[in-house]
């Protein structure tokens, strides 16, 4: 029972983990295409410029993903030979998955609505597309950090736990 | 409503911003050396001005403008309260037509909220029920005081006063704060115009009490009971309220008002300039469209006339880019 609910914990944790970034990521990416796509309509020259910008919000998705895979990995829930976990440490991989779920898919909406007002930037002055991306970029510093968060997380209790 | 619905729409806003004069290419155009270069320089910036016929040319700007913004609002509707205004010019158009026996083909208004053919075709036929709900009564009282005392100033003034009426109205029904902005700001503008000419005419209270809509900018009594007072002590009590600016121009002149409430309506836009969704960019791109039309029209009258150009430079309206 005790290693079901900490495999029920590892399994949500990982889910979480790359469920809600993909899904801040979606949202996001959508939200900078629709604004690319009105600037590309009136200017298809900008395709190149705007497409960087869309891309941005994106990377929490592939973050959360590789959380949710160095959760599967270490725990060895994936790959077999997995060690029995008491409820309490399931809960404590669980625990370590959340900065990366939070932060992920608030900051990819978050990039996005910086990345949509970049696109505006392009629009009215090509030549500042850097500053746009820069802007943008820099909502990425904390999908960075949590992502270190986690990474960091997963490998002090694998360490602890003598995985 | 979901502002993300609106951020295509607000990207190619910000793309046609771009055909937007700067103040430094109008001040290009108010330095010309005359109608024909200042015609050229407008032409260089996408214009098709030819000869001196320039106001087709700007209508067709007005309804590019327009036409785009039609392509991109998700929700027509949400506009209504900006645009019923024309209706409201169209049904006086039409009222007066048929009173004058008249055609009101060319002095209709576009774009409305709804179709002027069927407003005009149903004030010539008096058939009340036909207009929308918003012009009936208006319709109602114009007719009635055209026809039995031909008084076509209060006409007018009761058709005037609906229009802002119906427009805050339509704006507190509208999803997005800046509608109500917008029409709080023009009926407030609306009110100090109608009752500083009011003064000046020496009109009745009875008669400033027709004509004056209620905001929220104003205790509509007490407005008018101190316009009644004379100029000195309108202008008095204006200094005291928001519209503080307004009795400085009013002060200068009805044209630096008239400039007065214009910048005045793009100022209270211009922080959309930094909005990634919702209608006020829109909104904001077509009262910077109607400006630049307005200051172009000042500037080639000007240049016709031999206007001076520090009289023109004090007459321009600001510019939203």
């Amino acid at each position: 029972m005790s290693n079901s609910l900490a495999v029920f914990f590892i399994i949500f944790g990982a889910v979480l983990a790359a469920g809600l970034p993909g899904m801040g990521s979606a949202r996001g990416t959508s939200l900078v295409g629709q604004a690319a796509a009105g600037v590309v309509s009136e200017d298809p020259s900008k395709f190149g410029k705007v497409l960087i910008l869309q891309v941005l919000p994106a990377t929490q998705g592939l973050y959360g993903l590789l959380i949710a895979i160095l959760t599967l990995s270490f725990t060895k829930v994936m790959g077999g030979g997995m060690p029995a976990y008491t409820w309490q440490q399931g809960l404590a991989f669980f625990a370590a998955d959340l900065p990366m779920a939070v932060v992920g898919y608030f900051s990819a909406i978050h990039q996005a609505k910086a990345a949509a007002a970049g696109v505006g930037l392009v629009a009215k002055k090509p030549n500042e597309s850097g500053k746009a991306i820069t802007f943008a970029a820099l909502v990425e510093t904390y999908a960075i950090l949590a992502l270190l968060t986690s990474i960091l997380a997963l490998n002090g209790l694998t360490s602890s736990f003598g995985i | 409503m979901n502002p993300s619905e609106y951020t295509y729409a607000v990207a190619c806003i910000r793309s046609n911003e771009t055909k937007l004069l700067s103040a430094q290419e109008l001040n290009s155009v108010i330095n010309a050396a005359g109608y024909r270069e200042a015609v050229r320089r407008l032409n260089d910036r996408g214009y098709e001005i030819a000869g001196s016929d320039y106001a087709a040319a700007l209508e067709k700007r007005l309804s590019d403008a327009w036409g785009l913004l039609e392509t991109l609002l998700p929700d027509r509707s949400q506009f209504d309260s900006i645009l019923i205004e024309n209706d409201f010019q169209n049904l006086k158009s039409a009222v007066k037509a048929l009173v004058c026996d008249k055609e009101a083909g060319s002095l209709l208004f576009a774009p409305s909220v709804y179709d002027a053919d069927l407003i005009v075709d149903a004030v010539n036929r008096n058939d009340n029920d036909s207009l929308p709900e918003p012009l009936r009564h208006a319709h109602r009282s114009s007719y009635r005081i055209l026809t039995q005392t031909r008084f076509a100033q209060l006409a007018d003034s009761v058709v005037d006063r609906a229009a802002l009426e119906w427009s805050i109205k339509l704006a507190d029904q509208a999803d997005h704060p800046i509608m109500r902005q917008i029409a709080q700001t023009r009926a407030a503008c609306a009110d100090i115009k109608i009752l500083y000419r009011c003064i000046k005419a020496q009109k009745a209270q009875s008669f400033t009490e027709r004509c004056v809509c209620a905001c929220d900018a104003f205790d509509k009594a007490e407005i008018i009971a101190v316009s009644q007072q004379g100029r000195d002590a309108f202008l008095e009590y204006l200094s005291h309220t928001d519209y503080a600016d307004a009795a400085v121009a009013l002060r200068e002149s009805p044209s630096a008002f008239e400039k007065w409430c214009d910048d005045k309506m793009l100022s209270l836009l211009r922080p959309a300039k930094f909005d990634i969704g919702g209608p006020a960019p829109l909104a904001a791109y077509w009262f910077a469209v109607q400006a630049e039309v307005k200051d172009i029209r000042i500037i080639l009258s000007a240049k016709h006339s031999g206007i001076p150009d520090e009289i023109v430079r004090g007459r321009v309206r600001e510019l939203y880019v």
